[in-house]
């Protein structure tokens, strides 16, 4: 029997997310409180874009101070210091769930067209498959992708899919 | 021995406009080619005769020629007077160009009219879920595993990762079957 690799990754950076992440986001929580609903906001949306582009400590301050003027010197100290500790770690957690991310396949349609002429070739005379996915993630945010494959290509993903359902079934 | 020198340059300058024109290396320049190929042509001149084959090489790719339409379209390129013709060498090293790149050509131009992303590579594995810490009964059994490897030409790929029980599986098979039998009355059509 085997375990799914994917699923031990996403169990070791949820743990470590907790342990890190967690020291910046409950100090943004006691600071927030008192503030406006927008201010909240933006100021968990501030983490989440700072941990995105691997920002510095001192960038962190300026954005958090932009946001509002509302926050405490020693605070603000206290987050420089966590951050320039964390950040980078927080950012590889979010670049390694962008990896790992697995979906669900919600719906699949799929068209069968002739590509005829463009502008820089006449007669294209070339058929081909063009599927549209649709995809749940993991965070429930539903996703179209769509891509095409020439009829080579689709005739092995066919027989692709097809050697899955044999192995699923001998499994 | 001049004219074989003459029709190896002339033929080097086709494949750089093929090159430039339809696998887009944008490195290989007018003046590059000048340079490599034709260093004693003064400027000027080299660009009327750049200009005149690439514009050979356009038409003749566009309509996607076929042996006997290039032949035809050569001959009357020959036949022209003044200074817009071909002469016999030129009108050669056309046909050996052709001959030998209309394939890839082809490719490159077929590339180019495709917008949406394509398939690079997919590969996937099947899992059996071995245990779970909420007891998911839906879950057991064997899961499938895919990554599509998509991507634009000349962009970075974009990875795309999807799990499939074995219901979804025989769903996709479905459609694909769907697809092989209109691909297949399609083929009967034509």
């Amino acid at each position: 029997m085997l375990v799914s690799d994917c699923d031990k990754k996403k169990k070791k950076n949820r743990r470590k997310k907790k342990k890190r992440g967690e020291n910046v986001v409950r100090l943004s929580t006691v600071h927030t409180s008192g503030f406006d609903s927008r201010g909240s906001q933006r100021g968990e949306s501030i983490f989440k874009s700072a941990g995105k582009s691997n920002i510095s400590g001192d960038e962190l301050v300026s954005r958090l101070e932009d946001g509002s003027s509302k926050w405490p010197k020693a605070s603000l100290q206290v987050l420089h210091r966590l951050w320039t500790e964390h950040g980078a770690s927080v950012h590889a957690q979010q670049d390694v769930q962008a990896i790992l991310s697995i979906g669900q396949l919600v719906d699949m349609q799929w068209k069968l067209s002739m590509a005829v002429s463009s502008d820089t070739c006449r007669s294209l005379n070339s058929p081909y498959v063009c599927l549209l996915l649709k995809v749940v993630e993991p965070s429930g945010h539903i996703c179209q992708r769509s891509f095409e494959m020439t009829i080579p290509q689709f005739q092995n993903f066919h027989k692709q899919f097809k050697e899955m359902a044999a192995v699923m079934e001998t499994v | 021995m001049a004219d074989a020198e003459a029709a190896k340059s002339l033929s080097a300058l086709l494949h750089g406009i093929a090159q430039s024109v339809f696998y887009k290396r944008s490195d290989v320049t007018e003046e590059l080619l000048r340079a490599e190929l034709f260093p004693e042509l003064p400027p000027l001149d080299f660009r009327v005769l750049h200009d005149k084959m690439r514009g050979v090489v356009k038409s003749v790719a566009t309509a996607d020629m076929d042996r006997a339409q290039l032949e035809a379209f050569l001959t009357a390129q020959t036949r022209k007077q003044g200074g817009g013709g071909l002469s016999a060498e030129q009108a050669a090293a056309l046909s050996r160009f052709w001959k030998s790149q209309r394939v890839r050509v082809r490719e490159s131009l077929l590339a180019q009219s495709r917008w949406e992303p394509g398939l690079r590579g997919l590969s996937w594995r099947v899992d059996l879920q071995a245990a779970a810490s909420r007891g998911h009964a839906a879950h057991s059994g064997p899961v499938a595993l895919v990554e599509l490897e998509l991507g634009r030409a000349g962009q970075d790929s974009e990875f795309v990762c999807l799990e499939f029980d074995e219901a979804k599986v025989n769903e996709m098979l479905k459609k694909m079957a769907d697809i092989q039998e209109s691909m297949d009355r399609l083929v009967q059509h034509t």
